[in-house]
């Protein structure tokens, strides 16, 4: 709100906020996938995800139009990285997920406006705890600064196995300290989710 | 100050291509005192860890990673400090091991320190990000987002190292 707004889809503002919106849309299509292939206490924890992603595309929306923007509406399908067939694809595209989320989060918590860094500091903070929720590991000192995004990128090509346990990294006694969102109720995939590729 | 300010918006308004360009002024700049006090903050949860592992001699292992995430962080800010105060081979220099400093209280410098004393810590510190991320500047504040990730997952992560 510090800067003036410049028109409907001319702030760089607006371009971020697109460009989050967008990776939410593609968080929320994933995690309907995640929930399809999840059952027990990982489905519990898909739908929470998803829940929560749901509530700040909402979110990004509302931002957007209120700023004068067209929010862009999800792509009618989209390609994940690796086919996800089993519980352990699942965990993986959902730590993968909430890694993008929080490199998208880190762009918008650079802009200008003092609200949009509040909300991505929060919201980076609450990805970060749910892909350690989804898998008990910490790597970089930096999420969402590049190097979790260049696991990525190498975990496009392949699907090598990880060394981790594959049947169930979740760790049930993990307090959710700071993911609140409770907005949707049912974790069916908006579209129909083909595995993609 | 703000006369000041005023004025080197206008000579940078008017004479852009002007060869002078204002040097850094002399008075703090609030991003130097920003970063001076995370970077204080820091240290504080880096000597932390140092007190929870002499206390906790078993659980040292398991805490020298959470530990040397701050550290990183710790490097991360001092190279965003300006040079204004001191040598400039912050980012060089690996980061002391900075023992408890004399200037914390007794009470709070001798105190064993517990596992939960950390994740009441790392609580605060990613509680506190946003609120700094205010009046950083866009790159700061970026980093001062993923610290503060960093820091929430250290308080569910902990969690685990207590018994």
């Amino acid at each position: 709100m510090t800067e003036s707004p410049t028109g409907p889809t001319g702030s760089p503002a607006d371009d971020v906020l697109g460009r989050v919106l967008s990776a939410e849309h593609a968080a929320v299509f994933a995690y309907g996938v995640i929930g399809g292939k999840t059952s027990g206490a990982l489905l519990r924890r898909a739908m929470a995800g998803f829940d929560a992603h749901r509530a700040r595309r909402d979110q990004l929306r509302a931002f957007i139009t209120e700023r004068g923007g067209t929010p862009a509406e999800p792509g009618p399908t989209y390609r994940l990285p690796f086919e996800v067939r089993k519980p352990a694809d699942a965990v993986r595209l959902a730590v993968l997920v909430e890694q993008r989320m929080i490199t998208a989060y880190l762009e918008l918590a650079a802009d200008p406006d003092p609200g949009l860094r509040r909300i991505a500091a929060l919201t980076a903070q609450e990805c970060a705890t749910r892909a350690y929720g989804w898998q008990p590991k910490i790597g970089d000192p930096f999420p969402g600064m590049g190097r979790d995004g260049a696991d990525f990128d190498a975990a496009i090509p392949t699907q090598e196995a990880e060394s981790s346990a594959p049947d169930s990294p979740v760790v049930d006694s993990s307090e959710s300290d700071v993911s609140a969102e409770t907005s949707g109720q049912e974790a069916q995939p908006e579209p129909s989710a083909p595995d993609g590729q | 100050m703000l006369g000041s300010a005023a004025a080197a918006g206008l000579a940078a308004a008017g004479c852009s291509s002007g060869p002078r360009r204002p040097a850094a002024p002399a008075s703090p700049d609030p991003q130097a005192v920003l970063l001076t006090s995370l970077i204080a903050g820091k240290e504080q949860l880096v000597s932390l860890y140092g007190r929870a592992a002499a206390a906790l001699p078993d659980r040292a292992a398991a805490l020298e990673p959470f530990r040397q995430r701050h550290v990183a962080h710790l490097q991360a800010l001092r190279v965003l400090l300006p040079a204004a105060n001191g040598t400039g081979t912050f980012p060089a220099s690996p980061a002391p091991p900075s023992p408890p400093s004399s200037s914390a209280s007794p009470a709070e410098g001798r105190s064993a320190v517990s596992v939960q004393a950390l994740r009441d810590a790392e609580r605060r510190a990613a509680s506190a990000r946003p609120a700094q991320m205010a009046a950083a500047s866009p790159a700061l504040s970026q980093l001062l987002a993923s610290i503060g990730a960093c820091e929430a997952v250290h308080v569910v992560a902990l969690g685990r190292v207590r018994d």
